[in-house]
């Protein structure tokens, strides 16, 4: 059988980038709200969130979804460098260090079912609700 | 009112999540697409929360803030879902939680 769960921490790593990349754009696209409504920023915004939304529906196939929704959070690290490079934001020691223990964190995630098979993934509801 | 926003978009944003994994459960097209629009929509709430919040509190804060969406997402896994939680889990939602807290201290 074979581990599908790397596609999944993938396509969830892409997710957290785009979610990322949207909220660096709503920063970006004012500080009063009247005003967000008229810039550009605001809608890429919403693109880039939405299109992560479809890429973690996408990922959700291939895991368990304790696995692979805390992974988003690998966002805070893209986020990070969104805000170095993009907005000019300063970076702190602090910052480094949390990401780091962030990117600690995914890693737990990642190996927190290996060898472990009776997972949900693939367990159907035919008939269920909705 | 902030704890409350704050409380309210996470838990917004982990039922958006709960929905999107909820399509994969399925097999049904209409099935599958109901479950994503409803993931949408409470997805779309918590993304509209989370403008509104950072028009009032610093960027910096807020996305680490997000992190508890992760606490409803293992309410949710476990209770909802069935899903196990083991040390390794709940080692990684306390290093994002810490992390994240670390991030902005």
């Amino acid at each position: 059988m074979k581990n599908e769960l790397p596609v999944g921490i993938g396509l969830m790593l892409f997710s957290a980038a785009l979610t990322a990349v949207g909220q660096a754009l709503w920063k970006a696209s004012g500080l009063s709200f009247s005003q967000g409504l008229q810039s550009w920023q605001l809608y890429a915004g919403f693109f880039c969130y939405g299109m992560g939304a479809v890429v973690m529906t996408l990922a959700f196939r291939f895991g368990s979804f304790s696995v692979l929704h805390p992974i988003l959070s690998m966002g805070y690290v893209f986020s990070i460098f969104i805000g170095v490079l993009a907005l000019h934001e300063s970076v702190t020691v602090q910052g480094i260090i949390g990401d780091v223990i962030i990117i600690l964190g995914a890693v737990f995630l990642g190996i927190s079912e290996r060898g472990y098979r009776e997972s949900d993934d693939g367990k159907q509801e035919e008939g269920a609700e909705a | 009112m902030n704890i409350a926003l704050i409380a309210g978009m996470t838990f917004l944003g982990a039922l958006g999540g709960f929905w999107f994994k909820k399509v994969s459960r399925v097999t049904k097209p209409v099935q599958k697409l109901f479950r994503f629009l409803l993931g949408c929509v409470f997805y779309g709430l918590a993304a509209i929360l989370n403008i509104i919040v950072l028009h009032h509190m610093p960027y910096t804060i807020v996305f680490p803030l997000t992190a508890i969406t992760y606490v409803w997402t293992f309410l949710l896994s476990f209770f909802i879902l069935g899903e196990k939680l083991n040390g390794y889990k709940l080692a990684g939602l306390g290093c994002i939680l810490i992390g994240t807290f670390v991030l902005v201290h």
